[in-house]
């Protein structure tokens, strides 16, 4: 992945939110669940750690000295337990070099069942100069 | 009761402690919810294989890669700041909101991160304030671990 080309795009990606990977995800980053007491809504950073594995799966878990540099999201929809999401259009948005490291910038969209986007994100990992 | 928010307002969020076993958590949930669907089937390695090959549960690994040492995943700190950004900015930060992250520094186990944010502005917009916090998460030497900028229209 660290030859990621710009363009190059990769396959969707599915998940469900089950309620036991929902309640687990909430007690080991300690978030708050549910995110209203008035809702059953998953918290908004399970998207987002979900979309950050799928990106790390896309890098094929590189281990050579990969590190994210950073992360943008912008929420348009909760998501709620047992939603299937679909994480789309995943695609090389940016490549560059500064400092001797190479960045690849990914782009994502999640989205429900319904095709409502409920997240884009933005990753953007950083690689040991080869 | 609605929140008046203005420029230069502090947010002082909870301190955490970073310790190995909340990140094997972390490796353990993700390999076991998310493996299923990311490694094709019949690849998927035993925990134990993936976890050895991993900055973020194997010294030995973190340090074959130049670190001193594990470093925590960085979705942990998002997390932690969206789950501020929700108690502060409420649901409609988890509906509309808006999250630039910077990782800075590097954090592992013995480390405890301090997560606080500044109003940066406020603007009246015809569905409400449009409130933009600047985020900061330092570690217990001061050093930046994370800055970030976060915005939603709040009513």
């Amino acid at each position: 992945m660290s030859e990621a080309k710009l363009g190059e795009t990769f396959p969707s990606v599915s998940y469900q939110l089950e309620p036991q990977a929902v309640e687990e995800y909430a007690r080991f980053m300690a978030v708050t669940r549910p995110v209203s007491p008035s809702t059953n809504f998953v918290p908004p950073s399970m998207l987002a750690y979900y979309a950050l594995w799928i990106a790390s799966s896309h890098f094929g878990f590189d281990t050579r000295g990969a590190l994210f540099a950073s992360m943008d999201l912008q929420f348009e929809g909760l998501a709620s337990d047992g939603d299937i999401i679909t994480v789309q259009d995943s695609q090389v948005e940016d490549v560059f070099i500064r400092d001797g490291k190479r960045y690849i910038v990914l782009a994502s969209i999640s989205v429900n069942e319904q095709n409502q986007v409920l997240c884009r994100s933005k990753i953007t990992a950083v690689f040991k100069a080869t | 009761m609605t929140r008046i928010w203005a420029r230069g307002d502090k947010i002082e969020y909870r301190e955490i402690v970073l310790t190995q076993a909340g990140m094997d958590q972390e490796a353990r949930f993700g390999w076991e919810f998310l493996g299923p669907i990311l490694f094709p089937p019949g690849t998927r390695p035993p925990f134990a294989a993936f976890a050895v090959r991993n900055v973020h549960t194997s010294v030995d690994f973190a340090r074959q890669q130049g670190l001193k040492g594990t470093i925590a995943p960085g979705i942990m700190f998002v997390g932690h700041v969206s789950d501020m950004l929700v108690r502060e900015l409420g649901i409609a930060w988890a509906k509309k909101g808006r999250l630039s992250v910077r990782f800075i520094h590097t954090a592992g186990p013995g480390d405890t991160l301090y997560t606080s944010a500044t109003v940066k502005a406020v603007a009246l917009t015809s569905s409400g304030n449009r409130v933009t916090l600047d985020v900061r998460m330092v570690n217990q030497h001061g050093e930046r671990v994370v800055e970030a900028e976060a915005e939603a229209i709040v009513p």
